[in-house]
Parts: structure tokens; sequence; C-alpha cells
């Protein structure tokens, strides 16, 4: 179990350094530069003050010794200093982290507190006008981009209700109350697809799992259908969920990046679309580590629980 | 050998003149016709014919298992009681506690994710309320009654660390935790080795012997026919075509196809260069029934009359649905060949 879980930790860490090679080369792909970003607006500026600005920030350099720059500082845990205020990256990125995981948990409960009891709803009564309705929703709750229905969401809700989102962001310590008002409409707008794909998947794993020859068998024994469903169909259904579930992380930490622009949250997701506007490369760096982190360290997880849910998987891990 | 109605001798079993249909995506299709059927306490009815024949819908009937099929018609009661359609709720007070159930595939009827104690004292404690612990007791009894080494140790053990004979054993200690009256044996060793299936076919008969449970057998082997039942019922596309004792069955069957099963068994003294006695043709689609005998264009006996449907009659001490059953052969001209 140990070994199965550090393979997998050191594939999720090879895949990261990987990442984080690639988004070092495409940022600089990006057009536009830093330093006249910065200085541009100001007047007056000399050539001479841009290179001044370009040697400080270390962009004279070549960018395989840009690189080993990044390496040797990413071995000690530091991600460098921003380009605009100069604050080491971590620290900032440290500041807004909180938002982002309480957006997306937040997020992620709403998909699953709704997800599975609509997909064993629907498995249970498949063919049922519930099951359609479920499904139909299902597809729409896919297909939706989630930052056009956080906007349907503001429109309809002020509309209808007269009720729109808080406009100032208060932290969970702050006023927990308004807090989660004002997380409320993102979240559900980045959980609707997780929500959906939870439905949809736990609905065919159930269907499967409910006309194998061991449910039979355990109804064939008097067991009550609760206990066919939630203890035993429940259970073998799990492992795709879960897998579901992993992806579905990415698409929500992706989510953030708007969603947290719309509604104002100071998380991760707004400060790396502030540094790209600004090409603040170790921001941006920075940022992309900690959500390919996330999101890698998620799936290891994920492939941990295959192996608690599942014994087959247990052991074949040990003798591996 | 009809069973006697008086509710004196009522048999525990019994099925009558049922009918089960199966939603397909092209409508009904009926999977069993008019299938009589019953057993008594501690007796062992094999149940034999060809797959698709409806034996395993019977049973699965029984027990109110059919998914997406239904009795249409018929009835079937349980020891004086009338179990026909009951809704779950009232078959789950009759199923694993009065009858109880072994499928096929032993591979695939455990649940992979929790141990088999875990199972066995799950089955146990649906019938009985008793704590854990005293489950926990009778699992291991159970492991140890169905001849599981180390039933202690195996108890902690995943299906799939075991083998396929231990895991059928599993199954049978699971169908009688609860103590039925009745095992429905579902092919219990179709999916095991020849060796591994005479332990499990002893097994069954050892513990049949100490508990008293009835048996219903299902099967497709002869040898096994020849080897367990008191009495036998013969299968043919959803519908009983002969069914009397063992002893009758195996020495004079009187239906055209109970006779090309017995001869399609191969024996050991038959010339390698002699054909393999096999019998024409497949089993008519469920939804392409003939109107008259459903055996007739297989039959060699085959002649007029048999294009009209015909009921079970007792002849020669038992139940024949054919018009031209061995004992009445002689008197009619052989039609085989006129009829083709």
């Amino acid at each position: 179990m140990l070994l199965y879980a550090g393979r997998r930790l050191t594939y999720g860490l090879l895949v990261l350094a990987l990442v984080a090679t690639l988004v070092f080369l495409i940022i600089r792909l990006i057009p536009g530069d830093a330093v006249r970003l910065q200085l541009a607006d100001a007047p007056g500026v000399t050539q001479a003050q841009i290179d001044q600005r370009t040697a400080e920030l270390g962009l004279d350099e070549p960018i395989l010794t840009q690189f080993g720059h990044f390496v040797g500082g990413l071995a000690q845990g530091d991600l460098g200093d921003s380009f605009d205020d100069e604050r080491p990256v971590t620290t900032k990125i440290l500041e807004r982290l909180p938002a982002t995981l309480e957006l997306g948990l937040l997020a992620i409960l709403f998909g699953i507190l709704l997800g599975v009891p609509f997909g064993m709803l629907s498995a249970i009564r498949h063919h049922s006008v519930v099951d359609n309705v479920m499904r139909f929703l299902a597809v729409i709750g896919m297909s939706l981009p989630n930052f056009w229905l956080a906007l349907l969401l503001i429109t309809f809700l002020a509309l209808w209700f007269g009720w729109s989102p808080p406009l100032v962001y208060a932290s969970p310590t702050e006023d927990l109350g308004q807090n989660l008002v004002h997380m409320a409409l993102p979240a559900i707008a980045l959980g609707a697809a997780t929500m959906a794909s939870i439905a949809r998947m736990l609905r065919s794993s159930l269907l499967e799992v409910l006309g194998s020859n061991f449910i039979r068998t355990i109804r064939s024994r008097g067991a009550s259908e609760r206990v066919v469903v939630l203890k035993h169909a429940g259970r073998s259904s799990l492992i795709p969920v879960f897998t579901v579930l992993g992806l579905q992380v990415g698409h929500i930490l992706g989510g953030t990046v708007i969603l947290e622009r719309i509604f104002a949250i100071p998380g991760m997701g707004s400060l790396i679309f502030e540094a790209v506007g600004q090409r603040d490369y170790p921001v941006i760096l920075g940022c992309v580590i900690f959500y390919g982190a996330i999101f890698i360290l998620v799936n290891v997880v994920v492939d941990l629980l295959y192996a608690v849910i599942d014994p087959r998987i247990r052991y074949e891990g040990a003798s591996a | 050998m009809r069973a006697p109605t008086g509710s004196a001798n009522e048999p525990l079993l019994r099925i009558e003149d049922l009918h089960v249909e199966f939603r397909t995506g092209g409508g009904t299709v009926e999977a069993l016709n008019a299938v009589d059927l019953w057993i008594d306490a501690g007796e062992t009815v094999a149940v034999v014919g060809e797959s698709g024949s409806g034996k395993s819908v019977t049973a699965l009937a029984v027990l109110g298992l059919l998914g997406n099929g239904r009795v249409s018609g018929g009835r079937i009661t349980w020891d004086g009681r009338d179990i026909t359609g009951a809704d779950n709720h009232d078959m789950r007070t009759v199923r694993g506690k009065d009858i109880s159930v072994i499928f096929q595939d032993p591979m695939t009827s455990l649940d992979p994710l929790f141990t088999i104690g875990h199972q066995l004292v799950e089955a146990y404690r649906i019938h009985h309320d008793v704590s854990k612990r005293k489950a926990r007791e009778r699992a291991v009894e159970l492991l140890d009654l169905v001849g599981i080494p180390e039933p202690e140790t195996k108890f902690k053990a995943y299906p799939h660390q075991l083998s396929g004979g231990q895991r059928q054993r599993v199954m049978i200690a699971g169908a009688l935790a609860c103590d039925p009256r009745l095992l429905i044996a579902d092919e219990p060793t179709t999916a095991l080795d020849v060796t591994v299936e005479a332990q499990v076919l002893a097994l069954i008969r050892d513990l049949q012997d100490r508990t008293g449970v009835g048996l219903m057998l299902i099967t497709h082997d002869m040898g096994v026919v020849a080897e367990m039942a008191d009495r036998v019922v013969v299968f043919y596309a959803g519908q009983v075509v002969e069914t009397g004792t063992a002893d009758e069955i195996l020495d004079r069957p009187q239906h055209p196809y109970t006779q090309a099963l017995l001869d399609a068994i191969p024996r050991r003294d038959t010339p390698r260069d002699q054909e393999m006695p096999a019998i024409p043709g497949a089993v008519p689609a469920l939804n392409e029934m003939p109107s008259g005998c459903r055996f007739a264009t297989r039959c060699s006996q085959a002649g007029p009359e048999c294009e009209t449907s015909q009921p079970l009659r007792d002849i020669a001490g038992r139940q024949v649905r054919c018009w031209r059953p061995d004992e009445e052969r002689g008197a009619l001209a052989p039609m085989a060949e006129v009829a083709r």
C-alpha cells in the first residue's frame, strides 16, 4: 500500500515538473513584454531605463540561464519574486490560496451533495420521468460554460428577486455569513458540471452493478433494497465516480480563474488573471505550479481511494 | 404421480400453470408456458433442459427476482401460502430464510469488495436479530460446515483470494446460513472443474442428509441427474415436457426429447468413428414458438397430430407432453419419414 502510494506520488511529481517546464517556456512566447507593460504608460521613459529594468528582472539573460535560476529556486522552495510588487510569489499565492480552496471545495460539495442522490434516483427509477428529466438536466449542466451560468444566475436572481451577491469580499474569519452568501453563486456555477458528471456516471455505473450476479445473490438472501443499493451496489459504483471527481477538480480549478474575477473574490484565480495581464512571469508560473500540484495531489488521493475501496487493487499494488 | 392436493400432503413448493413473460425492445416474449412442478420437503428434484428452456427463469420466478420479467399467469404456492407476484417486501421474508439459491457462476456471484466473512455475517443477520459477534460465530461454523479449511483465517479473505470451488462452497454456506427448507441450485457445478464438481455435489448431498433441506437442482448434465435426483422435470422451450421419478425417466424416457437428451450423452464404449448423437436444429426463438408441439421440428417421431398443442398427460406412471410417447408409439406407424 505504501509502495503503491509512493509510486503514484512519484509519477505525480514527474508530471508537475513537466508542466512547470512547459509553462515556463510558453509564457515567454506570449506577445508583450513585462517591462514595457510596466513602464509604457509612464511619460518620458528612456530606453536606458527599460534596459535597466529588464536587467533587474533578469530578463536580459539567455532563456536557459533564466530557467536554471528558476529551477535552482524551486529546489529550495523559492518561486521568485513578483515583477509587479517584488514580494515573494509564495507569499502572494498563500494569501490568495484559502479563498480559492474554499470556492473549489464548496463547488465540489455542491456537486456531490446533489449529483449523488440524482444519480441514484436516476438509476433506481431508470427510464422513468424522473430519470429522463435528470438526464436532460445533466446534459445541460455539462454543456453550459460555468461563467455563462454564473452570469445567468446573477441576472435572473436580480430580475426576479431583486437580489444580487455582495460586492465586497469578506473572508470566512471576518464574516462567515457574508462570505458564504458571496461564495454561493460561483460555487453553484462551478459545481453544476461536477454535479451533472457525477449524476451521469453514478447512474450508469449503478445500473451496471445492479444487473450483476453478486447483487442477485444478495437480493436472493432477502436483503433490503437499501442494503443492496447503498451498501453493495453503491460501493462498487464509487470507483468511476471518484475518477470523474478527480478530473472535475481540474475543471473547477480552471473555472476559478474566471469566476473569481466575475465575483471579485481575491483568490488564486484572480491573482493569475492579473498576473497574465501584466506578464508577471514568476506569479503565473507559481500559480500554475500550485494549480497543478493541487490537481495532481487530488488524483493521487483518488488513486489511493481506489485501493481502499477495492481489495483487488490493493493486493495488485502490493505484489507489483 | 400428480401431487396430492389435500392440505395434509401439501408439497413444500407447488408451481401450477406458471406463465412468465419478459419485456424486450420488440414487445413481450413468453419465457415460461404453463409450467407445473412441485417439490416435497427433503426431496431432490432435478430440472433438466437446454440453455434457454426456462429452468433458471422458473427458479427466479419462485424467488420473485425476475427483473424486467413478470409472472403473467398461474400460481406459486410455498408451504400452502400463495406467493405468486408477492411484493418485494413479502418476498424478502422468504428469500434466504425459506428458499435459498446457489447460482451458476461462483466467480461473479460474491461481492468482490467485501470479505467472505462479512457476506456470511450479513446473510445470517438479514433474518436473525443477533449481535455481530454471534453472527460471526455462525459464519465460521458455516465455513467449517462447507469444508473450508482454517475457517477462522478464511473468514477475512476476499473472494478473489479463493479458488472457484472454494467460492462455490462459500456460496453454499451463504445459502444455508438461515437453515432454509428448500435450496435451489442453479447449475452449481457448470463453471467448475470436473474434480471439484464431484466434491461440490458430494457436499450438497451431505448437507442435505444432515439438514433435510429440499433441493431443486437445475442442470443439463444427465450424469448429475442420475447421481442426485429423486424426481426429474424435463424442460423444453419454456414448457415441462416430461416429469417422473429419476429411475423411470432415466430407464424408460417417454418423450422423444428426453430420449434424445439421454442419447446425446457420450459413452466410453462408443466407437470413435461413430458420429456423436446430437439433436438436429435449435430451440425455436421465444417469439417464434409453433402453436403445436414445440419440439416437433426437431423430433424424429413427429406426425401430423403434433401440429396441435398437447397437454401434459399421465402416461406410464408419469406426465408427458407428447402425442407419440414411447409407450404408445408401437400402435402408431412411424411418421417421421412421411412428415419430412
